[in-house]
């Protein structure tokens, strides 16, 4: 076999005076050439074009197709990375608020969700307390209030929002949303979904909307009544929570278990009953019927994992009590 | 002064190609090496910089006849790619049209060939000329 494939010595050019000498077997393939050459420069291998004798080498080529003989020359290009064509990279990236530290989150940093987490993303996901750094005390009942007025923070989830990474993530990670097929990809893709979605004006909307159904006690932690029991609502202590916040000392005493940032879009099962009606209550019409299901407004429970508003526990308390943050807010 | 016969010649330039010229600009070598004509041959060019071209790689095929180089080779497109001289149903360079062909000569090379046709990719006319899409192909 070592008769076969003789080593070799390559002499490779590439840009800015760059000359290597490279020393391979020719049964290598021309990926690992690459990788040789990546290891020797600072031009990672998918970014590298190899020129040998007026052809385009192939990745998956071995050496040999070429006869490359020792004391060639290959010539180097650099092109543009192959990888960035894929759907997570180019329009996700430039989009992705990326000067967001990450914290603690124990999640991939590549993750864009992680980001989220950031205390930038004014946890976004929940769970951490980054409301104490904006003097604001999560057991407040005007903190949602004063969140929905925050323009920084609505700028935060219209990036999010707005950001296919992060929806594709977010569909990915939830398996009620993946199951859900393809109208939940189309809708997220649908342009209308997606201004709605990344409109602060639509998600304060939204937003106000959830908060006044829940302060109307509504029910506690899914403000639509949407969830189905056996839907790890939000707020169910015995959710698989795979928040980074669980750790977090602030949640913990707020009484609100810990958000899994996911189930923020847990959706219940398209057409529940839940969904149904609370689409009823809602002036987005038919889009958002679908917006509900997706962003499941147990998904506004889920915002309520902003750690907001302990959910009334039972409704004992007189009107005046119960409504006292609509009376409040208005 | 004796004429090199053919096949020293496109020896020699085969010896070159396989060396490399230059900055790698423009490289060619035998379509295939076990051709013992020496008629066909690969050729790249990339794209020069500050053009549409700029780090595209072009493909070309070339082909030498029997009385290269005291005739002109054949030179066709294989990469898509929009240039006067350039037939734009089947990729191959018109001869009169580009002035290395044109004025064809036995000292003349396919590197000059394939320099000259990045010479004029270069030019005021040519290099702001929409191109086709990358890696499409005639």
């Amino acid at each position: 076999m070592s008769e076969e494939a003789p080593e070799i010595q390559i002499n490779v050019k590439g840009p800015s005076e760059l000359k290597l000498q490279i020393a391979i077997t020719t049964d290598k393939t021309v990926l690992e050439l690459k990788q040789a050459i990546a290891a020797k420069s600072d031009v990672e291998a998918d970014r590298q074009r190899l020129i040998y004798s007026g052809r385009v080498l192939k990745d998956d080529d071995a050496l040999s197709v070429y006869k490359i003989q020792s004391g060639h020359t290959i010539h180097m290009v650099k092109g543009v990375s192959r990888s960035t064509g894929g759907a997570s990279g180019s329009s996700g990236s430039s989009t992705t608020p990326q000067q967001l530290p990450t914290m603690q989150t124990g999640q991939n940093v590549h993750d864009p969700l992680t980001q989220l987490n950031g205390h930038m993303g004014f946890g976004a996901m929940a769970g951490l307390n980054p409301f104490g750094e904006m003097g604001l005390n999560p057991n407040d009942p005007n903190m949602m209030q004063t969140m929905l007025n925050s323009p920084q923070f609505l700028q935060q989830m219209s990036a999010m929002m707005s950001n296919p990474a992060v929806v594709d993530q977010i569909i990915a990670s939830n398996p009620q949303l993946a199951s859900m097929g393809p109208q939940v990809r189309q809708a997220f893709q649908d342009e209308q979904f997606r201004n709605m979605i990344s409109n602060p004006e639509s998600l304060q909307s939204m937003l106000r909307m959830a908060s006044m159904l829940r302060g109307a006690g509504l029910g506690p932690a899914a403000p639509f009544g949407a969830a189905p029991p056996t839907f790890p609502a939000p707020g169910n202590p015995t959710s698989p929570s795979q928040n980074a916040g669980t750790t977090d000392p602030a949640t913990a005493g707020s009484q609100q278990p810990p958000i899994n940032p996911f189930n923020m879009f847990g959706a219940p099962a398209p057409g529940s009953p839940g969904a149904a009606g609370a689409a009823g209550a809602n002036p987005f019409g038919n889009q958002a019927g679908m917006l509900e299901q997706m962003l499941g407004l147990p998904g506004l429970g889920g915002f309520g994992g902003f750690g907001a508003m302990p959910p009334p526990p039972a409704d004992t308390r007189p009107p005046e009590e119960r409504f006292q943050v609509q009376l409040q807010a208005s | 002064m004796a004429k090199v016969p053919r096949n020293f010649r496109l020896l020699e330039e085969l010896e070159k190609g396989e060396k490399g010229i230059g900055d790698g600009s423009c490289s060619y070598g035998l379509e295939d090496g076990d051709d013992i004509l020496m008629s066909n041959w690969n050729g790249t060019i990339i794209g020069p910089g500050h053009t549409v071209h700029e780090n595209r790689i072009y493909s070309l095929k070339i082909t030498c006849g029997p009385n290269y180089p005291d005739e002109r080779p054949d030179v066709q497109f294989i990469s898509r790619v929009n240039l006067p001289f350039v037939n734009q149903t089947n990729g191959t360079v018109d001869p009169s049209k580009l002035a290395v062909l044109a004025n064809w000569g036995r000292h003349l090379s396919i590197e000059n060939v394939l320099v000259e046709i990045r010479k004029e990719m270069a030019s005021f006319n040519n290099r702001k000329l929409p191109q086709p899409p990358e890696g499409s192909t005639f």
